[in-house]
């Protein structure tokens, strides 16, 4: 008897074989899937279930807030209108009164002041770090902290630059989220022309700059009179700062209780190098001197370099009329030992009102208009300087490529020293005369006899008692 | 009883020797003070009712945050012993003062004597002297800052013009930053209101008076220094009082182009009342050198008034 298969029993075969194969494949991974499909399905309800959490919590806020503030105004009030809609959206139940306080910065406070005085103030208001209003504001316990809401929250303070978060904080609580925010006179906006004219090379716009000394020769290799300056330097309470700390000094000490420009000898390094460049080589010009001043008279040809900070580049930049005339860049300071870059980071921030109506709602608009695209739109349509979140980076640099060369140093940057007893505004008139007075190479006067009087005259103020 | 004016006038009580009103008169007195009511309420609101209020605050330590609290007076003995800035501004307001209104004053009453002239075209000229009184503050600070710009303002490269190689940085520099102020307050001021006010004087003058003096053969120098100035005393009196008074107030020109600097140098007692109750927020210490400053041009006031019976002279009588 033939043991052959027939054709048919071949075929037979051949199809089980097939089948039970196919069976055998489709089925482990449809398990599987089956197993994913559960899973995620499960992930699935999950998911919805918190999404359905966090809508009814949305529409369950309700409040009705006001906002009072003068930022963001310049460009018709379009970014502010902008968040109001957006956060309509978000939280259907909230509404939002935005109360514009025309008038610039300095105007702000003291109507800040005088509506905390009369009982109205807004729920969402902004004191500034940056400018010194902050700590005397949650001494008269007129902002809420607002650490246990970010607790419940699991608010990832990293969104945010670390050195704007630092200076939300104070006596152990975080009071806000960063509104505006930059370097600092953090830079010298330079004139690119002028060096490429000399043959000098310039460092990388944001990396750490050259050397002190060479920004010193700098200044006095650009210097033609009646003609040019090489270096306008700021006399004033940042621009001592980014100076001294330069050197390795700084103007107060940690605690802001005293002023070290004389007892630390970095410091009186610095204040030295400005006062050899001001009043002995006279290549720095003084008051009224250079007018325009800054931006103007970089784009004009007339000045080679300027103190500044990263945003005083961007504005340059877009003053230029005449490229054979100037090409606005940037260096920065030589680092710290430590590594950090050397600035003195300045930045706003967004507050509750102690006592608002609903702290949820208000610290919900709060993380609105500090997020990210808040901070976009803060800075592309808004008219301020928002440097304070990484993510807002991309977009500012597709808008101006400039915007690139801020991230090291706020990344990596250094607070702002503030007087204890939060007389800010008393100090920096104070330092801001008397170095004026110090670098006046018209009327010179010896070095150590001004610096002393202004080192009296800026730690009595230092000494008064907080207000 | 109704008098011939027919105004009533109060009668007084036999019983008690009070004066009594009558109806008519009460009412005649109800109708005045409803007229001057706006004005009143406005004194008392705006003017009379912060005063007392300063000076109440003057007497505590207030940073508008917190409620006033008592100190007596110790805002006022900060001020004379602990307050760097206090002698500081006086002494920069007082030569602003000393400077800017004798050379106003007599700048304005040589420009109305001049324009007094009966010449063709002199109202073109009174015009033009007195248009730039009529430019706000603000713009003219920004004209002047650039006027007075150390390398391209078109005073100094007159100056260079002239052959002065190195003219001053006027803003720039502290010994000419007043000098700068006072320059641009003369520019607006000479040809100002004051003016105005000195024409009026001498067309009050009798003609009969430059007549008389020239019948007796006084010469135009003559007239003009036996005549004109001692009846012009009144409004020259009148000018600098308030050339004074307005002088010692400086702020706003100080502020608007250096803002007290280069190195204090403008930093006039109005700025330094303003940078302390709305800038520093020591509301208190700023109505304190406030008080004490109005109690100042007060005195200041009453000085001159009791001097002026010495010189000033009154056509007719005081």
């Amino acid at each position: 008897m033939s043991k052959l298969m027939t054709r048919r029993q071949l075929l037979r075969s051949a199809g089980l074989l097939a089948g039970s194969v196919g069976l055998l494949a489709a089925c482990q991974p449809k398990v599987v899937k089956e197993t994913v499909i559960v899973e995620k399905e499960v992930e699935k309800v999950v998911k919805e279930t918190v999404v359905v959490e966090k809508e009814a919590q949305a529409t369950e806020l309700k409040a009705k807030l006001g906002w009072g503030t003068f930022r963001g105004q310049e460009t018709s009030w379009k970014w502010n209108e902008e968040r109001l809609q957006a956060f309509k959206e978000k939280f259907p139940g909230v509404e939002i009164e935005f109360r514009p306080m025309p008038g610039g910065q300095q105007e702000a406070y003291g109507k800040y002041m005088a509506l905390v005085a009369a009982g109205d103030l807004d729920d969402i208001v902004s004191f500034d770090p940056g400018l010194y209003h902050f700590r005397r504001a949650v001494e008269a316990e007129i902002l809420m902290p607002l650490d246990d809401l970010m607790a419940v929250d699991n608010l990832d303070l990293t969104e945010w630059f670390d050195v704007f978060i630092q200076m939300q904080r104070y006596k152990g609580h975080i009071w806000g989220l960063p509104s505006w925010g930059w370097g600092g006179y953090d830079c010298l906006v330079a004139n690119a022309l002028h060096f490429k004219e000399a043959g000098i090379e310039l460092p990388a716009p944001d990396a750490p700059g050259p050397s002190m000394d060479t920004i010193g020769e700098w200044a006095r290799k650009f210097y033609q009179e009646g003609e040019t300056y090489g270096l306008q330097l700021a006399y004033m309470d940042h621009g001592l700062e980014v100076i001294t700390r330069s050197f390795g000094g700084d103007v107060l000490n940690e605690d802001g209780s005293k002023i070290i420009l004389l007892d630390d000898d970095k410091s009186l390094q610095g204040m030295k190098w400005m006062y050899e460049l001001a009043v002995e080589d006279k290549v720095i010009p003084q008051g009224e001197d250079l007018k325009p001043a800054g931006a103007g008279a970089l784009v004009a040809g007339k000045l080679t370099m300027y103190q500044c900070g990263s945003l005083c580049t961007v504005n340059a930049a877009k003053a230029v009329t005449d490229k054979t005339i100037c090409e606005v860049t940037q260096f920065l300071y030589p680092a710290q030992p430590d590594g950090h870059y050397t600035n003195a980071v300045r930045c706003g921030s967004w507050n509750v009102k102690q006592g608002t109506s609903s702290p949820e709602a208000a610290y919900e608009f709060v993380k609105h208009i500090a997020g990210r695209e808040g901070t976009i739109g803060f800075n592309l349509f808004g008219g301020q300087g928002a440097l304070t979140r990484a993510d807002a980076f991309p977009a500012l640099e597709g808008a101006n490529p400039m915007y690139a060369w801020f991230k090291k140093p706020l990344a990596n940057g250094m607070v702002i020293r503030e007087p204890a007893n939060s007389r800010g505004q008393e100090y920096t008139d104070a330092l801001s005369q008397y170095t004026t007075k110090l670098m006046d190479k018209y009327n010179p006067i010896p070095f150590e006899q001004g610096l002393q009087e202004l080192v009296d005259a800026v730690q009595k103020i230092l000494d008064k008692p907080m207000e | 009883m109704t008098t011939m004016t027919g105004r009533t006038t109060a009668k007084t009580d036999p019983a008690t020797g009070k004066r009594v009103h009558s109806r008519i008169q009460r009412r005649n007195n109800l109708y005045g003070f409803i007229f001057i009511s706006p004005w009143l309420i406005g004194f008392i609101g705006l003017w009379l009712g912060p005063a007392i209020a300063a000076l109440y605050f003057s007497f505590t330590n207030y940073n508008v945050l917190n409620s006033p609290k008592w100190i007596g007076l110790g805002n006022y003995v900060e001020m004379f012993t602990r307050d760097d800035l206090f002698w500081t501004s006086i002494q920069r307001t007082l030569y602003y003062a000393g400077v800017s209104v004798p050379l106003g004053v007599l700048g304005s009453m040589i420009l109305a004597i001049l324009l007094n002239a009966s010449l063709r075209g002199v109202t073109v000229f009174r015009t033009l002297f007195f248009m730039p009184s009529l430019v706000p503050v603000v713009a003219a600070a920004i004209l002047w800052v650039w006027l007075l710009n150390t390398d391209w303002g078109i005073l100094n490269q007159a100056l260079r013009h002239l052959g002065w190689k190195h003219p001053p940085s006027w803003f720039g520099n502290r010994k000419w930053a007043i000098p700068s102020l006072i320059m641009m307050n003369l520019w607006g001021s000479v040809g100002g209101t004051r003016m105005i006010i000195f024409l009026a004087g001498l067309q009050g003058i009798p003609e009969e008076l430059y007549d008389a003096a020239a019948i007796d053969g006084a010469g135009r120098w003559q007239r003009t220094l036996h005549v004109t100035l001692p009846l012009l005393t009144p409004t020259i009196f009148f000018n600098l009082v308030l050339g004074i008074i307005g002088a010692l107030q400086a702020f706003d020109a100080a502020f608007l182009t250096v803002e007290g600097g280069p190195g204090f140098a403008t930093w006039f007692f109005g700025l330094h009342i303003w940078k302390h109750a709305f800038q520093y927020f020591n509301v208190g210490y700023g109505a304190a050198l406030a008080w004490f400053f109005a109690l100042v041009i007060i005195l200041i006031t009453v000085l001159q008034q009791r001097l002026s019976e010495k010189w000033v002279f009154y056509y007719g009588g005081r």
